[in-house]
């Protein structure tokens, strides 16, 4: 493990921005940390990097304990939200500040800071000061600033959330290379799912200074672990339940007049739990009968549709209950599955697509 | 806000006017250095330079001058290095009164000089130790810290806060983070206020008045002493010679600083 | 170490400098490293400016027998100045003073500083210039000019004269009128610029709605630009007005002994009369009244910052 965090909790007075969490990270993986303005993100990085003490638990970084070891003997670069970069200095000068401050003899600075700008395609503009650059430019000097001193790990603060949108696109797929050209175990934090989802390897879902779960985009997309990673990745559709029968291999769920099966798994359920049901939009489908045994289906009246091009989304009121539905518009989709308001329609979908939550 | 022509010309001209109040009395003092006769009379009815040449025999003036610009230069050094500290220690560490400490610092530009200057007279006068070139040094240095802390604490807030981590990251110590981060950022602020020390202390009189001697005389005691005693051309060269200094100052500000930062304007314009 | 990779050694300099950065930053680390920069000028202001004023300042409160030198507490200064009409005229005298300087440099400095903020670049530079270049000259040399231009046959007697507005002159040295027009001059900077600092941060375009609006010159002076400008007056005329009432050397050489302010007073009793208690109690209520005017003006500018009922 390039990065091991073991116990690691941070209060202030008494507020615990991050209660007692592990985490673990190996070598050359991008790991997003994921979550809402307030849930420790930020003060986690900040931790790994240094600038903050924790109040309980380790850190080793490469096998090092580095607890109490003040950052920039900690091996890490790290790239600021708005890159705090020194405004009076030139691009140049910014990249070899860290390699002045610990007495590198000039030659040896000429030639590395040359070779870094390099790397991130600023070598034209070495002379330039950073209120002349664009924000992607400033992002790279950032960037470059952070991985001049060849540290073992790279954490980045938001690092896309200065730029506009068509920038933040290209400068992510950037940052993913150039990761995974030099191989280096990196650390970003972001409040954007999407961006999450698109370039990390894994992703540390967070939520009130607790990692919910850690895992492959697929992982928290397809298994999200608590209501909240539900919740914060993609879109549910969320009744109430309750189980009525259940053996090894599945259960009846009850869901007001619908009973539903669902795949047991490793839940062990019991009849009378109280569970929230949910499905995500895009494993449900549309059909005018209710359908064969081994789906799940529930019935209702569609009371809007949006036409979104490559998909549409219908929206169905369930007895009270308001469940959407998306639905690729392939051409296999013929004229008479297209659905209108009004029409009374059945949902269904497989039971290894519910997912299930402890009320 | 003037919309037709008559208004327009109106309000101008009430500028101009005023500011030729403004302005005119420093251009007569300069008119009347230049006149040939021995008389204050503006505007001169023949000119000439010959004043200038006598200014240099005025009884004190070149000891007061040379007295002035060293007690400057000694209290902008002073001034510059304690509130430079005071100000890092304000505004970049959070303790308890910190605040009230501000005020503190700050409360010399509330009160009367009058009243500091008696004060510092009966303190020094107690006290019996201290030359009194060193007396006055320490005097200017507390009338002009407030103004030095003020101007760098604004400039010090309007840091970045994460330049200090980045420079921690990089491995910058506290003076390197101070040498190389710091006083770069702050540099207008700095200057300004170690220009506006230098002025305050070179012309300052309220609170010299007290505590110069015969042997010890600031340069603006001295002119005083001068217009009091006869008011001649000489006096008014050496009041020209003293106000193309300050222009000069002024030059050398508005290059370093900028007119409107000068000006307490922000720095761009809203 | 992350420079592990890197092999190369580092510089003499350096080198030299390891050490002493080491001790730096353990010390920096300290919960106190902070007060190695406070304390030199916090002990600098205590030793030598609030020590020397408490000392004066309790003078005030004293009393000293003329026969045997002993010292009482006593507020017996204070009934002798608040008692005396002859000395509350000098405190009127001096409030006046503050009023009128105050209200002509508000009067002044306000097109000035419309002027600096709404007439283009060229003009701000210049008005820029005329403002703060007085402010560069010593308060001695600026006062000496108006002795020069006020006198009985200075250069404005003279045009007086000759433009026939008079036909003796106007004596204007040693006068009331005479301080006035050297403290306005002194201080006219100090309205113009953060005057002028506020109505620059006015958004021009108010103004422009308010003529297509139709209103005239001076409704939109009176209704949009001046309500917006008012926390750039209050705070010129909180320092013009205190630095009038606190001003040592104009009025002293301006005004002599005709005219009376605490000032020139305070420096009377203690330097010429001796009575050094007498003149700490007059400074006491000079600074009480600065105080007053600074109090009033925090609580003006919090006023005027709450949203309209």
């Amino acid at each position: 493990m390039d990065i091991a965090l073991e116990g690691i909790g941070k209060r202030y007075g008494n507020d615990l921005a991050l209660k007692p969490l592990d985490l673990q990270v190996p070598p050359g993986e991008l790991l997003a940390l994921l979550g809402p303005s307030g849930c420790g993100k930020t003060t986690l990085l900040r931790l790994i990097a240094g600038l903050i003490e924790p109040s309980q638990g380790k850190i080793e970084i490469r096998g090092r304990d580095v607890t109490h070891v003040p950052a920039h003997r900690r091996d890490v670069g790290l790239v600021f939200q708005n890159y705090a970069l020194f405004p009076h200095m030139t691009v140049w000068q910014n990249v070899a500040f860290g390699l002045r401050m610990r007495g590198m003899p000039k030659a040896d600075i000429r030639r590395i800071v040359d070779e870094t700008l390099e790397v991130v395609q600023l070598g034209r503009l070495d002379g330039r000061l950073p209120t002349q650059l664009s924000g992607g430019q400033q992002q790279r000097v950032a960037v470059a600033r952070a991985l001049v001193l060849k540290p073992a790990v790279l954490l980045l603060d938001e690092p896309f959330a200065a730029l506009d949108k068509a920038l933040r696109d290209q400068m992510q797929i950037e940052l993913r290379n150039l990761q995974r050209r030099l191989n280096i175990t990196s650390i970003f934090v972001t409040h954007d799912q999407d961006e999450a989802l698109t370039i990390s390897d894994r992703i540390a879902v967070m939520n009130a200074g607790r990692i919910e779960q850690v895992d492959s985009a697929r992982g928290v997309f397809e298994t999200p672990k608590t209501e909240f990673v539900l919740g914060f990745i993609g879109q549910s559709n969320k009744f109430e339940g309750r189980v009525e029968a259940a053996n090894a291999h599945g259960a009846t769920v009850a869901i007001r007049d619908w009973r539903i099966k669902v795949v047991n798994a490793s839940q062990g359920l019991s009849v009378g739990d109280k569970l929230t049901v949910a499905v995500r939009p895009g494993k449900m489908s549309l059909s005018r009968e209710a359908s064969a045994a081994d789906q799940n289906a529930i019935e209702g009246t569609i009371i809007d549709t949006l036409y979104l091009g490559t998909s549409t989304q219908y929206y169905v009121e369930t007895g009270g209950v308001r469940t959407e539905v998306h639905r690729q518009n392939t051409d296999s989709s013929s004229a008479e599955q297209n659905f209108a308001i009004g029409d009374r329609v059945w949902i269904t979908w497989l039971p290894q697509s519910t997912l299930l939550f402890p009320r | 806000m003037p919309s037709n022509m008559a208004e327009k010309i109106l309000i101008r001209g009430v500028v101009i006017a005023i500011l030729i109040f403004l302005i005119g009395p420093l251009v007569i003092v300069c008119g009347l250095s230049l006149s040939k006769a021995n008389l204050i009379k503006f505007p001169p009815q023949e000119l000439s330079l010959r004043w200038f040449a006598d200014v240099w025999k005025l009884d004190g003036f070149v000891a007061a001058v040379v007295l002035s610009l060293k007690l400057a230069a000694l209290t902008t050094i002073g001034t510059s290095v304690l509130g430079v500290m005071g100000s890092l220690a304000l505004v970049r560490y959070r303790f308890v009164g910190r605040n009230i400490l501000l005020g503190v610092f700050l409360s010399p530009l509330v009160l009367p000089a009058i009243v500091i200057g008696i004060a510092l007279l009966q303190y020094f006068r107690t006290i019996d130790l201290l030359s009194t070139f060193s007396t006055l040094l320490i005097a200017h240095i507390a009338v002009t810290l407030p103004f030095m802390v003020r101007t760098m604490t604004a400039s010090l807030e309007v840091m970045d806060e994460n330049l200090f981590d980045a420079a921690k990251m990089m491995g910058a110590d506290a003076l390197q983070t101070f040498i190389y981060v710091t006083m770069p950022s702050v540099r207008s602020g700095f200057i300004a206020g170690a220009l506006f020390t230098f002025i305050l202390s070179f012309d300052n009189y309220t609170v010299s008045l007290f505590l110069t001697d015969p042997q010890t005389e600031t340069l603006p005691i001295r002119m005083l002493k001068f217009t009091q005693v006869r008011v001649d051309p000489t006096v008014a060269a050496a009041a020209t010679i003293l106000i193309g200094l300050s222009l000069l100052i002024l030059l050398l500000s508005i290059h370093l600083v900028g007119l409107r930062r000068l000006g307490g304007l922000s720095s761009s314009k809203a | 170490m992350a420079t592990a990779e890197y092999t190369s050694v580092p510089s003499l300099t350096y080198r030299l400098y390891t050490p002493f950065s080491k001790v730096l930053s353990h010390i920096a680390q300290k919960k106190w490293a902070f007060l190695l920069l406070l304390l030199p000028p916090l002990l600098f202001l205590t030793l030598f400016f609030v020590v020397p004023m408490a000392m004066f300042l309790r003078e005030g409160f004293v009393a000293v027998d003329p026969h045997s030198a002993a010292r009482t507490l006593s507020f017996g200064n204070y009934v002798r100045f608040l008692g005396s009409p002859d000395y509350l005229k000098v405190l009127w005298n001096t409030l006046r003073l503050g009023v009128i300087v105050t209200f002509l440099c508000l009067l002044l400095g306000y097109p000035l500083a419309y002027a600096m903020a709404r007439f283009g670049p060229r003009w701000q530079r210049w008005i820029l210039v005329a403002v703060i270049s007085p402010l560069m000259v010593s308060v001695v040399i600026r006062t000496f000019a108006w002795q020069v231009i006020l006198r009985n046959r200075g250069p404005l007697n003279d045009f007086l004269i000759a433009t026939g507005i008079v036909d003796t002159p106007v004596r204007l040295l040693f006068t009331f009128t005479g301080v006035v027009i050297g403290l306005v001059h002194v201080f006219l900077p100090y309205m113009v610029l953060p005057l002028a600092s506020v109505i620059e941060k006015i958004d021009p375009r108010l103004e422009e709605a308010a003529r297509s609006l139709g209103a005239n010159v001076f409704r939109r002076f009176f209704e949009v630009v001046l309500p917006l400008s008012m926390p750039g007056i209050l705070a010129g005329s909180m320092l013009v007005f205190t630095a009038s009432v606190s001003a040592y050397v104009v009025p002293e050489l301006l005004g002599g002994e005709r005219v009376q302010v605490v000032p020139t007073m305070v420096t009377q009793q203690i330097l010429i009369l001796l009575d050094w208690q007498f003149g700490a109690a007059i400074a006491t209520i000079l600074i009480l009244l600065t105080l007053l005017v600074l109090a009033l003006y925090r609580w003006l500018s919090r006023r005027s910052f709450q949203p309209a009922k």
